[in-house]
């Protein structure tokens, strides 16, 4: 059995890297806002965000698919910006994949953001730092276990994401096409021998993943409040 | 306006409670803000340090307006230089104790000559712990560091709240001379909030007294103490025993609630009428508290309880000591005097009845 085409890993890896980092730009602050809110639209907000842990996939997609077709303002912008269309493009899935990992990124870091971090907030204040400086010296060191657990949950998640893919991207070898779609490419056509080496590399790469985050926050334990 | 003085003017409803303050404070020495739990007192701290943003609300500090509404001002809390010490101190968990020193130092106003890092920390007599974790320091070392980092930022103001409210006795003993200290060596002004009449009385030049959101009194501490019947070592809001108790049949002749405590029984005024079998909790001021060597007999009070002594050390006022009894199991305190203790030849392991003048209760 010679390797299978390994590029379908290499685009998804990329797609989760890249994806990851534009939630973590995004999340960041949006994560920041709702654990300061105080505005009555926060549940709005919170409720929203967690759509896309119940909504099928294929619902995501579906309405990012009409959202991004030339017709629209997003995709007619992005066709006169780029010359090429939003959906079935590499572009079109990190939006996709950004959308459908937003909970992943937002609830760990917005939990992370209460508590004792409010508290130190206004400590690091009444020491004469900015709300900035505060940010960056007190409250993301307080976060770490957050972040960590934020950027890999999101991370992880895109890598395993299927129907979102599937609906925006179509199944394009090199630009669209991940991992997950490959193996359902192996297993319709019967080549259960690749489906099998896909799949275990999957396995092992989100195993591995995961176990280092969980090794990393026993060393790293959370700030207990005594 | 004087150029010295603290400037206060808010008015806010809280879900509890409403806030009307107005006070001009001198900014000099040491400002006790004294009042029992949600008179307001934190609320008005944390209004001078820019926590909190009373509409219409309005803050001058000597010549500097930090909140006023017309014309619009508002300087953010990290402009103000207003040094803040919560009740539990704070440290960021996520530095050490040098860490969390050096992040004030880093950041205090280069202009004006300041206590260098050294007499601060020789102040706080903190040589020992600049390596520890804030997590393995005691509650008062945590005090210290949280003083020690709020002068290194060179504050115009410091601002403790309750420093020594989540210290138990022998802490606060400690922790006390280090207020003093700060207060003789470093001269900033202070508004230094607290429910304890004995450390207003020794730490503060004057109190602002706050009852439901206003201000009730405000002179010299001795004056605004005695004009409220407070005097140290009679403190209205401390040094209570509480006894877990289960409340008993009524007895309708007496109109007297009866509460089981071990095998013993208290009677109690009340208007509730608690069902047989309520647990009760029973706060007991130690004032309260008188001791006999034999059952007493033809006395008004009618709460004798069988007791033991398992201690007996000095109170805070030298002709008082505290009898520390147990009570089926339970821990009651009783202040007395010391020629009681010595007539009465009170010693641990000593059969006593401990009478009860009063108790509160909470269901």
């Amino acid at each position: 059995m010679s390797l299978p085409d390994l590029s379908a890993l290499w685009l998804t890896l990329q797609l989760a890297l890249i994806t990851t980092l534009v939630l973590l730009i995004i999340g960041t602050p949006i994560a920041w806002w709702l654990a300061q809110t105080r505005s009555r639209m926060k549940p709005v907000f919170e409720a929203f965000i967690a759509l896309p842990l119940v909504l099928p996939p294929t619902v995501l997609g579906f309405y990012l698919l009409i959202a991004m077709s030339p017709d629209t303002w997003l995709g007619g912008f992005w066709v006169s910006v780029t010359g090429d269309t939003l959906s079935f493009s590499f572009a079109g899935l990190v939006i996709g994949s950004v959308i459908y990992s937003l909970p992943f990124m937002i609830q760990p870091l917005q939990t992370a953001f209460e508590g004792p971090v409010k508290q130190a907030m206004q400590t690091a204040a009444s020491l004469r730092a900015s709300p900035l400086d505060a940010f960056f010296s007190v409250a993301v060191p307080m976060s770490v276990r957050g972040f960590i657990t934020a950027i890999v949950l999101s991370f992880a998640h895109t890598l395993g994401e299927f129907g979102v893919v599937l609906m925006v991207g179509g199944n394009i070898p090199e630009r669209t096409r991940t991992i997950s779609i490959e193996i359902y490419e192996h297993v319709e056509t019967l080549n259960y021998g690749d489906a099998h080496a896909l799949s275990a590399i999957l396995l092992l790469v989100s195993f591995f993943t995961l176990l280092s985050v969980f090794m990393f926050n026993k060393r790293y334990p959370a700030h207990v409040r005594v | 306006m004087s150029a010295s003085e603290l400037v206060i003017t808010a008015k806010q409803g809280f879900s509890d409670f409403e806030l009307d303050l107005n006070a001009a404070l001198p900014l000099q020495g040491v400002t006790a803000i004294f009042g029992p739990s949600g008179s307001g007192k934190t609320s008005l701290l944390n209004i001078v340090a820019g926590n909190l943003r009373p509409r219409g609300g309005r803050v001058v500090f000597g010549d500097e307006v930090w909140q006023q509404s017309d014309p619009g001002v508002w300087v953010p809390p990290h402009r103000r230089g207003v040094g803040l010490v919560f009740q539990d101190g704070q440290l960021f968990p996520h530095l050490s104790v040098r860490g969390n020193l050096d992040f004030a130092a880093k950041r205090a106003p280069d202009a004006g000559a300041g206590h260098a890092f050294r007499d601060i920390i020789a102040a706080m007599d903190l040589g020992d712990l600049l390596d520890r974790n804030p997590q393995t320091l005691s509650g008062g070392e945590k005090q210290r560091v949280a003083i020690a980092r709020s002068l290194l930022t060179r504050p115009k103001l410091l601002l403790l709240d309750e420093p020594l409210s989540a210290l138990d006795s022998a802490r606060k003993a400690e922790l006390l001379p280090f207020l003093e200290t700060l207060k003789s060596q470093f001269n900033i002004p202070t508004l230094y909030v607290s429910h304890d009449v004995d450390e207003v009385s020794r730490i503060a030049d004057r109190v602002l007294m706050l009852k439901a959101g206003k201000v009730a009194g405000f002179g010299p501490t001795d004056d605004v103490l005695s004009r409220f019947g407070l005097q140290a070592g009679r403190n209205p809001y401390e040094h209570t025993s509480t006894l877990l108790g289960i409340v008993d049949e009524p007895s309708p002749d007496t109109d007297l609630l009866a509460v089981r405590v071990g095998q013993g029984q208290i009677w109690l005024a009340s208007d509730l009428a608690l069902k047989p079998g309520t647990d009760i909790q029973l706060k007991i001021s130690a004032r309260d508290v008188s001791i006999a060597t034999v059952r007493p007999e033809q006395i008004s009070i009618q709460n004798m309880i069988e007791a033991e002594i398992v201690g007996i050390e000095q109170a805070k006022r030298p002709a008082f000591q505290t009898v520390a009894l147990s009570v089926y199991g339970q821990r009651l305190d009783a202040v007395i005097t010391r020629k009681a203790v010595s007539d009465l030849a009170l010693r641990p392991g000593g059969k006593v009845y401990a009478l009860i003048k009063s108790a509160t209760f909470h269901p």
